[in-house]
């Protein structure tokens, strides 16, 4: 156990009747981290970041912080603090009263926990609105409040259970780096749970993709991204062109091309395994274009083009597989027809094997 | 809006309608002020009826009767009631156990009186105020769970978590979140078994044995003749229960302002 993890999770089972929630889950979390945990729901990651914050107890395995097991301590007991999904504000207290709660249920002196408010009410800036009443506040102004109330305890590791999902879209995407720019500012580790892959890609260091309750991998963002562990990773984190293919030797096959040489992570021969490309590294080819590097060449004909900004999106219906490719290039490239016969060539070196994820 | 198809039929059933539910409460209080024994006589504006209340030994008794049954079976039926809400809110989904404890608001009160009498006989308990307390809870509790339940249904556990996860303990978590959020619940529903348990006169008629509860008062007083201080009786009666409805109502309606809030708005 490194003594830079501030939290260790060892093998966590957590079941609600039939359903297992948490299945032998194993994480480390660093000092300052930004951690994100990203799934869709029902994927066990709200109830990992209950069981940490001390709602909930596991069925087995352990939670430790700084190495100490946190076992069945209470939530109030735990120097970790959580950021609602609905905020939780205290609806019966001024802004002001809502953040000084967690201090003063610690007795501090009262000169000390003003002197704390104010602190916070900065980086919150939150100052003009400090007299005023949840009810009375603005969706990002109530978020505000929630992490400012959170953060005044100065936690260990603050927990933040979707933290952006109750704000419209334009705001989401200014509080991310606000968010980001915070932690680095209060100098906290974060771990945040999000169903929104754009979000944990942008704000985390690293993040845990779960499916299930199992972790499928844990990596940095642009790891996850060029690396996925399996499809339901690769799938999830950004858009993915799947060929589903066999494993031989020295490679894997599709039907009607040669084995494509590619590590099969020790996947058994004759088992289905998937060849994943992103739609940037697909190639559209105009008629007659040969292609220098080894790769798959498809034919087919164009289903869509759809411009976004300065790229293209292009939809490939493919004859013989039946799959729709995507394919991204700069918008001034190719310009091609919605029906017209076309080719792909997906490089072999763009090319990963994609295992199905465990069940 | 002003003359827009006023049928001047409807302004006469309209003014017909109030006069058939107003008259007689406004001559009641009217009475209560005329200076003669006769009802049909105005002798001009006296407080005499007044005064002779405030020297009436027994009617005296029987207001602080009323007014002891009123409080405890109030308190009893608030702490229960509301724990009761809590039970059926947050820890079960049986509608049986809901309907049954909202049953006893639907029971006609004569039978209540005739059931809780034979109870109270069959087990010797006595008679008296003790009784009167335990069959005004029957149905005070019940009521009581039926108003806090509607402050409960709203109600954000997160708020709770969030206190419990910010440092706070059980128990103040309870009296410093839980308990301010709910309480214009539980004041209403005081106000409102208060209310209702002043007035109540059929249950407390087969339980009171030989006490005399306000309402059993007057009833014994009409029997004699409607005099003039039961006029005065009735308007300090309305007077207060007018106050109790109105408090009880400023406390259970919802607030202002707390749904606007729920709109998103641009922060600044």
């Amino acid at each position: 156990m490194s003594s830079q993890n501030v939290i260790s999770i060892e093998s966590a089972v957590k079941r609600f009747g039939d359903v297992i929630a948490l299945d032998r889950v194993s994480i480390e979390i660093r000092e300052n981290e930004f951690f994100a945990l990203l799934g869709p729901s029902g994927c066990g990651k709200t109830t990992l970041l209950r069981a940490i914050a001390g709602f909930g107890v596991l069925d087995s395995g352990r939670i430790l912080l700084d190495g100490k097991d946190l076992g069945h301590s209470k939530p109030y007991d735990r120097p970790v603090n959580m950021m609602f999904q609905s905020y939780a504000l205290f609806p019966h207290m001024r802004v002001r009263d809502n953040i000084a709660y967690g201090l003063k249920a610690d007795h501090l002196p009262k000169n000390e926990i003003e002197a704390r408010v104010d602190e916070v009410l900065g980086i919150a800036d939150m100052h003009a609105l400090a007299d005023r009443r949840p009810h009375e506040l603005s969706g990002g102004q109530r978020q505000r409040v929630a992490l400012a109330r959170a953060i005044i305890k100065r936690p260990r590791v603050l927990l933040l259970d979707e933290p952006l999902a109750a704000l419209d879209r334009k705001l989401r995407q200014e509080m991310q780096i606000e968010l980001k720019r915070m932690q680095h500012e209060i100098g906290l580790t974060f771990v945040v749970v999000t169903h929104d892959q754009e979000e944990a890609m942008t704000m985390a260091d690293r993040i845990a993709v779960m499916r299930n309750g199992r972790v499928l991998q844990i990596a940095p963002p642009q790891e996850l991204y060029r690396r996925p562990a399996d499809r339901f990773v690769a799938s999830f984190i950004g858009t993915m062109n799947l060929l589903e293919g066999t494993t031989v030797a020295g490679g894997v096959t599709i039907p009607g091309h040669e084995t494509v040489p590619i590590d099969t992570g020790g996947a058994g021969l004759g088992s289905p395994l998937a060849l994943g490309i992103r739609p940037g590294d697909v190639r559209l080819l105009t008629e007659g274009e040969e292609i220098d590097e080894a790769s798959i060449v498809l034919a087919g004909i164009v289903e869509t083009t759809a411009f976004i900004g300065s790229q293209s999106h292009t939809l490939v219906r493919v004859h013989e597989t039946a799959v729709a490719i995507t394919v991204t290039a700069s918008a001034s490239t190719v310009l091609v027809e919605d029906g017209s016969p076309c080719r792909v060539a997906l490089p072999y070196t763009a090319l990963l094997a994609l295992p199905d994820p465990p069940e | 809006m002003t003359n827009r198809g006023r049928n001047p039929l409807l302004v006469v059933y309209m003014g017909a309608l109030l006069a058939f539910l107003y008259l007689p409460i406004a001559i009641l209080i009217v009475l209560s002020f005329n200076d003669s024994k006769l009802a049909m006589v105005w002798r001009g504006f006296s407080l005499r009826w007044y005064e002779e209340l405030m020297h009436d030994g027994d009617m005296l008794t029987s207001i602080r009767n009323t007014l002891v049954i009123a409080l405890i079976a109030t308190l009893i039926s608030v702490v229960f009631g509301t724990l009761l809400a809590f039970g059926l809110e947050r820890h079960t989904r049986s509608a049986a156990l809901e309907n049954g404890v909202y049953l006893p608001l639907m029971i006609p009160d004569v039978v209540t009186g005739i059931g809780l009498l034979s109870f109270f006989t069959a087990i010797t308990f006595p008679l008296g105020t003790g009784s009167v307390i335990i069959a005004h809870s029957v149905w005070g509790i019940a009521f009581a769970a039926a108003i806090v339940r509607t402050r409960l249904r709203g109600f954000d556990r997160a708020v709770e978590e969030a206190s419990l996860d910010l440092g706070m303990r059980e128990v103040p978590t309870f009296l410093r979140i839980t308990l301010p959020i709910i309480w214009p619940g539980i004041v209403a529903a005081a106000l409102v078994v208060f209310t209702l348990s002043i007035d109540e006169f059929i249950i407390a008629y087969f339980t009171a044995g030989q006490t005399v509860t306000f309402p059993i008062q007057v009833y014994s007083m009409i029997r004699f003749g409607v005099t003039p201080e039961i006029n005065a009786v009735a308007t300090i009666m309305l007077l207060f229960s007018m106050v109790l409805i109105l408090t009880a109502y400023l406390f259970a309606r919802p607030r202002p302002g707390r749904r606007s809030a729920d709109a998103e708005e641009p922060t600044t």
